[in-house]
């Protein structure tokens, strides 16, 4: 590696095979002329690396820095040398050529921090820049800020208990980025409601106090996921009963509930001095999650949805607005199928009925192509078209274990992040479907290991992963450790 | 010659006795005339006499003309103590033929007949003069020949001889008057007795018996026995008499002899050659009688009468048998089929089958040309039963005749080989090395060895070892690949993790497939998000273990039933469900409080005695709050319990409450029944069919199938098993599987047999639960060997077509503690998915 071996050169040692190779690339910024190039079988990802920077003259001479790539060979990313490629793949076959396709390098994660909080993180949200959002099933939402995140014990900024102690199962924000006071965030709970937060703003030092502005009724079922839409102003959520609820939430707060309130007992010849006394009972009694169904706080002005959009059958595992079309929400379900839907209408656009079996668990889609990706129970990513009805899955990315989360890049169009059951952060590459680029896991500490076995509430602390965000620099995971893991992670 | 000299003289007797014995003297008697007779003896002894001079010895060439002169003369020829057989029979049987001639028209055919067969036997190879050679040097050999010694005697005395014994003839006397004994004509002489002391005893003179004239052996002097004659063609003789003396060849003429013979002789066609004698013998009447009888396809024998009357020995009137001639029994063989025949047709249908013997079979063409050093096509292939001897070893180093040194014995181990006895042994010669294989010397112990080998051989009994040539795959059936029959459980997705190590004896799906609720050992009734493993609800009873867990099918309600120790708790997540369900699943259960003012509420069945015991209990205020709806206090501990589809029944199993173990409790009127008066066996499980309103019981071995409508016993199902463990019934209603404790799994197929369908034995311990998935062709069994089992179970609408049974994948996962793996497995409604709780402590999800 001393001697930097010059682009083209012919082989120099006798020892030195070469190969030939064609380079391409999808990207049209860093396309390099098409040749075959003969290459010495010996070289590896750091040599080629430095061929196309050559090429492509990003050399610091010329005053620009040079960009690492990776190569991938018949979709796997190349790892070792050439060689040991060639003689894994073409049985020492050293004459055809061999197709090289190069992509700008994504470098590994790096984990910059982690959050512990009480119970399983049931929900992860990087919408605001520098904020996390996170829902658990301690029934409660807290906005953590990032920075805060690398020391030793983070202090949420706020911490939104939902009014009953059955869990979040979801979050979201709702206000645009853009709008810095009164901000909108809901989450969705095991208790078949969609509770909207206003907290007056995002600065440590603001006084009044946050509190739950609206309840959204409606679900049958406990509550899977909700978007926000751009606007801020609309809100889709999906349930376990199969429904999407639309629902608009008024500029101006009302005065008056949409609907009574869902009965707190059932029990006949109960009346309120018996609910008194049991919610009196409860304050004294602390936090735990199941002793009681019971309403703990107030809660908002209860509302009924806009619209109600019907036809998965099943659990609907994931929701995401279309990143190119803002009147188009897509949502895939435990049903295996893959729905798209026209809000104002309430009309079903779009049908892709999977395997029945292949349940999916979250779904998102990459803004570029309008590519759906879901992950699924059956231990797969799959990518989706949209647009042609050509195939129904375009891709299917083998995994370990079920994947409840899933992000695209924000602007990338081939990269994604997942987490799976099995408690692994994977980056992937859809060009290099085989195996994941990044496999990252929280590093466990023994001795925290140790001491945390059961959370608070009494549950055992497992490994899995079931929420987890990416917003291009910064990717946080969660799950049932009841730890938010956090990286820096960049992929273009 | 004593013997047949008697026989002679004895056969006119005899013949006169039985006449159809000796077809030459027969017929020849009714016409003797005694003189005329004698006159010819006479006059053929002298011709014989100028017929010895010609020809020596052997010219007896007219005494051939009788079978008896053969022998006579042969005789005669060598034996000197008797002189005149010839004579002696010559006049008892060339009278008769004389008197043949003279009916056949001629009194001096002797000659012809002499040269006839001198013709004949010119033919066959010897002439004349061949044979005077020949006795020409016999009698230069031998000085005393026979015929010198013929010669002695005189006419006279030949006659006075043959007379002298015709004079004694006993015969006419013995057999027909009865005259045994001669005693008190005081013949014989009295001597004193040997054995009794001054006894005396009658002795006779002996006399000579007269056996042989009837012997078929008197016709026929020559004692070559049934040959070809052919074989003497070469030789001078024809063939032996009783002593072992040749006979010789008679001479025979030339073909003109012959052919004169014929023209001259009138009865030469009536004659006919012998060929032991090698002479033209005149047939007789009788004979020709025969002839003529059979050319006319008569009966030959001129004395059998076809038309005898009929004589009736046990028929006819007076005559019937009224007893059996017998007294035995009569015998099974009469009327028992044969087993032996059975046996030998059974053994040839069995080669057919076998294909040993194949019916019909077109014989092998044999090829016309073939190698014949070839060994591929054998000649002779063995056939079915042949065995071949098994082989010897083959020689190893050590028997060479130069062993490499190691295997030359040293002098101590020559010694100690001598020592030992010879059973003892390890080998059974001394190895020596030999410099050239001619130095070897012979092997002493070859023939013992050989020997030995072929007692082996002889003694040993073998057996032929049918080699079942069958390849294996062609045994299992053909199956489709598991892979064509996607989607089913593969790998565990989601682990439902109870706090500590409490054992989970129950696992149940909700029906919408969202919830899973387990039972374990440490009392809580736990339930889950069945997507991520969340704990969202639990109700702690505080009694003991869980013992099972079960959602009501009924998908309009949230309901499930766990039992403990004695009570049997109906629960629902009110807070978890939608308002309108919770509104009615509380509506359903309490229904029947709201009817009494009590409550605790006794069974509504009371006229089943023994049901008092049962009471629906209302639980305290705060445990109906968290969705404890109903208490059922039931005797000892259920087991299991066992939704209706319509969600308002339920029957539960508690086996060791005698005869109240099955009991069918109804939520909406509160009201238990104990179905059974009487306990068909200790139930293990029950099951309500899916669509009909009947009822399984499965016992220990047993499943019974009741009628609830009708209160009737519909079918027993015998499963073949030790102990029934668990129990399924398939969604339709005909097909169940019981799962046992001895580690096998019955397939029932209802409509076919109150027997399996098939059992199926795989896992290596007792099996736990067994599982049909409500809408998916998939079955599961776990066990406690810590796997579970997935099959693929194809029921087809037709009844003539059996299920289609595949089995897909093991899962592995569950670890087996104190000998207890899976406990409880249950299907995820609509998915290909899997529920499965351990005792480890862990709930699985399996997924596809």
């Amino acid at each position: 590696m001393s001697d930097q071996p010059m682009p083209l050169a012919s082989s120099s040692s006798a020892a030195s095979r070469q190969l030939p190779i064609n380079l391409f690339t999808r990207s049209a910024t860093d396309a390099i002329p098409q040749s075959t190039y003969f290459i010495p079988a010996s070289w590896r990802r750091f040599q080629l690396s430095e061929l196309i920077n050559k090429v492509l003259s990003n050399t610091p001479e010329n005053g620009k820095k040079p960009v690492p790539f990776d190569f991938l060979v018949n979709g796997e990313v190349l790892r070792g040398s050439l060689d040991s490629w060639v003689k894994k793949n073409r049985g020492n076959d050293e004459e055809s050529q061999i197709d090289v396709e190069y992509v700008r390098s994504v470098m590994p994660p790096e984990e910059v921090g982690r959050v512990e909080v009480e119970d399983w993180v049931s929900g992860l949200s990087l919408g605001r820049k520098g904020y996390v959002l996170l829902s658990s099933y301690l029934s409660h939402v807290q906005v953590l800020p990032l920075s805060s995140a690398s020391t030793s014990s983070p202090d949420a900024l706020y911490t939104l208990p939902l009014p009953t102690s059955l869990g979040a199962t979801s979050c979201t924000w709702i206000s645009p980025q853009s709008q810095t006071e009164d901000i909108l965030l809901a989450a969705g709970g095991i208790d078949r409601q969609v509770h909207v937060f206003t907290i007056p703003s995002l600065s440590p030092d603001s006084i009044s106090p946050p509190r739950e502005l609206y309840s959204l009724h409606g679900h049958t079922a406990p509550i899977s996921s909700i978007i926000g839409s751009s606007t801020g102003r609309e809100l889709i959520s999906a349930s376990w009963d199969g429904n999407l609820n639309f629902y608009v939430l008024p500029n101006e707060e009302p005065t008056e509930h949409q609907i009574a309130a869902e009965p707190m007992s059932y029990l006949p010849g109960q009346g309120n001095k018996k609910r008194r006394k049991l919610e009196k009972d409860n304050e004294k009694l602390p936090i735990e999650g199941l002793t009681d169904g019971d309403s703990t706080g107030v809660g908002g002005w209860r509302r009924v949805p806009d619209g109600v959009l019907r036809g998965h059958q099943g659990r609907v595992g994931g929701l995401v607005w279309d990143k190119l079309d803002s009147g188009k929400v897509w949502s895939a379900g435990w049903d295996g199928s893959v729905r798209g839907w026209e809000v104002e209408t309430g009309a079903a656009g779009v049908l892709r009925q999977g395997p029945a079996d292949k349940a999916a668990l979250c779904v998102d889609q990459f803004q570029a192509n309008g590519t759906l990706a879901t992950g699924n129970m059956d231990r797969t990513i799959c990518l989706w078209d949209t647009r042609q009805a050509t195939s129904l899955i375009s891709l299917t990315l083998p995994t370990s274990s079920p994947i409840p989360s899933i992000t695209c890049h924000p602007t990338s169009s081939y990269t994604l992040a997942s987490a799976s059951y099995s408690g692994v952060v994977q980056i992937w590459d859809i060009r290099s479907p085989k195996n994941a680029l990044f496999s990252v896991s929280k590093a466990q500490s023994k001795a925290a290991e140790e001491t945390r076995k059961v959370t608070k509430n009494g549950k055992v602390l497992g490994e899995r992963l079931l929420a987890m965000d990416w917003d291009g620099e910064v990717l946080v995971a969660g799950g049932e450790d009841g730890e938010v893991g956090i990286w820096r992670a960049r992929g273009e | 010659m004593a013997p047949r000299n008697a026989a002679a003289s004895s056969s006119k007797p005899s013949a006169s006795a039985r006449p159809a014995t000796n077809g030459h003297a027969g017929p020849s008697r009714a016409t003797t005339a005694p003189s005329k007779t004698k006159k010819r003896a006479v006059e053929e002894v002298s011709v014989e006499e100028d017929d010895e001079d010609e020809f020596g010895a052997g010219g007896s060439g007219i005494d051939m003309s009788d079978d008896e002169e053969m022998g006579s003369v042969d005789g005669a020829d060598e034996d000197d103590e008797d002189a005149f057989p010839e004579f002696d029979s010559e006049i008892e049987d060339q009278g008769p033929e004389g008197d043949d001639e003279d009916e056949g028209d001629s009194t001096d055919e002797e000659y012809e007949e002499d040269n006839d067969e001198e013709d004949s036997g010119s033919e066959s190879g010897y002439n004349s003069s061949d044979i005077d050679a020949m006795y020409e040097s016999s009698n230069t050999s031998a000085p005393t020949s026979p015929s010198s010694s013929h010669k002695n005697l005189t006419t006279d005395e030949k006659l006075s001889k043959l007379i002298a014994k015709n004079s004694i003839k006993p015969n006419e006397a013995i057999g027909t008057d009865a005259k045994i004994s001669k005693a008190k004509e005081g013949e014989g002489r009295m001597v004193k007795s040997k054995l009794v002391d001054g006894g005396y005893k009658r002795e006779y003179e002996d006399y000579e018996a007269g056996y042989g004239s009837e012997s078929s052996t008197e016709d026929n002097p020559n004692t070559v026995g049934n040959i070809p004659m052919e074989w003497y063609d070469d030789l001078p003789h024809i063939g032996y008499d009783v002593n072992g003396r040749k006979i010789f060849r008679p001479a025979q003429g030339d073909e003109l002899d012959k052919f004169l013979a014929n023209v001259e002789d009138p009865g030469a066609w009536t004659s006919a050659e012998d060929k032991m004698l090698q002479q033209q013998v005149q047939l007789t009447d009788k004979e020709l009688d025969i002839i003529r009888r059979l050319e006319r396809a008569e009966i030959p024998d001129a004395d059998y009468d076809p038309y005898q009357p009929t004589v009736e020995w046990f028929t006819g009137e007076g005559n019937e048998r009224v007893m059996p001639l017998s007294a035995a029994p009569e015998p099974k063989s009469r009327f028992v089929p044969s087993k032996w025949e059975h046996k030998k047709i059974m053994k040839i249908v069995k080669a057919i089958r076998e294909g040993r013997i194949t019916p019909n079979k077109p014989s092998a063409a044999k090829p016309k040309v073939y190698a014949i050093w070839s060994d591929a096509d054998q000649a002779n292939a063995p056939h079915a039963m042949y065995m071949p001897a098994p082989q010897l070893p083959p020689p190893k180093t050590i028997e060479s005749y130069n062993p490499p040194e190691e295997y030359v014995p040293t002098e101590e181990e020559k010694a100690e080989w001598e020592a030992t006895d010879k059973e003892d042994r390890k080998t059974e010669f001394l190895p020596a090395k030999y410099d050239a294989l001619r130095l070897v010397p012979g092997y002493k112990n070859l023939v013992q060895e050989k020997f030995e080998r072929c007692l082996d051989l002889y003694l040993a009994p073998r057996t032929r070892r049918v080699k079942l040539n069958i390849d294996p795959e062609s045994l299992i059936p053909k199956l489709p690949a598991p892979k064509e029959l996607k989607p089913f459980p593969i790998a565990c997705s989601v682990q439902y993790r109870h706090p500590g190590d409490t054992r989970v004896r129950a696992v149940s799906t909700s029906p919408d497939g969202q919830w899973v609720a387990s039972g374990s050992e440490d009392g809580v009734v736990r339930l889950w998000d069945l997507g991520n493993g969340r704990e969202v609800w639990r109700w702690d009873l505080h009694s003991g273990p869980i013992q099972f867990v079960e959602w009501s099918p009924y998908k309009e309600e949230s309901l499930l039933v766990a039992l403990v120790e004695g009570k049997v708790a109906v629960l629902s997540p009110l807070a978890l469900v939608a308002p309108n369900v919770a509104a009615a699943t509380l509506t359903h259960v309490n229904t029947a409080f709201a009817s009494s003012a009590a409550t605790t509420k006794i069974g509504a069945g009371k006229d089943v005695k023994g049901v008092e015991a049962i009471k629906w209990v209302r639980p305290a205020e705060r445990e109906r709050e968290r969705g404890v709806l109903v208490y059922v206090e039931v005797p000892g501990t259920p087991k299991q319990v066992s939704w209706h589809r319509k969600g308002d029944y339920f029957a539960t199993v508690a086996t060791d409450a005698s005869n109240k173990s099955v009991l069918i409790h109804q939520l909406s009127r509160h009201a238990t029944q104990s179905p059974f008066r009487k306990t068909p066996g200790q139930v293990q499980r029950v099951a309500f069919h899916p669509s009909k309103p009947h009822f399984f019981a499965a016992t220990q071995r047993y499943i019974r199938l009741y009628d609830l409508a009708g209160q009737k016993l519909l079918k027993t199902l015998q499963s073949g098993v030790k102990w029934i463990s668990s129990l399924d019934v398939h969604a339709g209603g005909d097909n169940l599987i019981v799962g046992s404790y001895d580690k096998k799994l019955a397939w029932f197929d209802m409509d076919l047999s109150t027997k399996p369908y098939k059992t199926l034995r795989y896992h290596n311990r007792a099996l736990r639960s067994v599982a049909y998935h409500p809408t998916l062709p998939l079955f599961a069994s776990s066990s406690d060997d810590g796997t579970i089992h997935i099959f693929h179970c194809t029921i087809y609408s037709d009844l003539m077509q059996n299920p289609l049974i595949v089995p897909l994948k093991i899962l592995r996962g569950h670890k087996v503690t104190d000998g207890l793996g899976v406990l409880d497995i249950r299907w995820v409604p609509g998915k290909p998915w899997l529920v499965s709780s351990g005792a480890d402590g862990e709930v699985r999800l399996w997924c596809s």
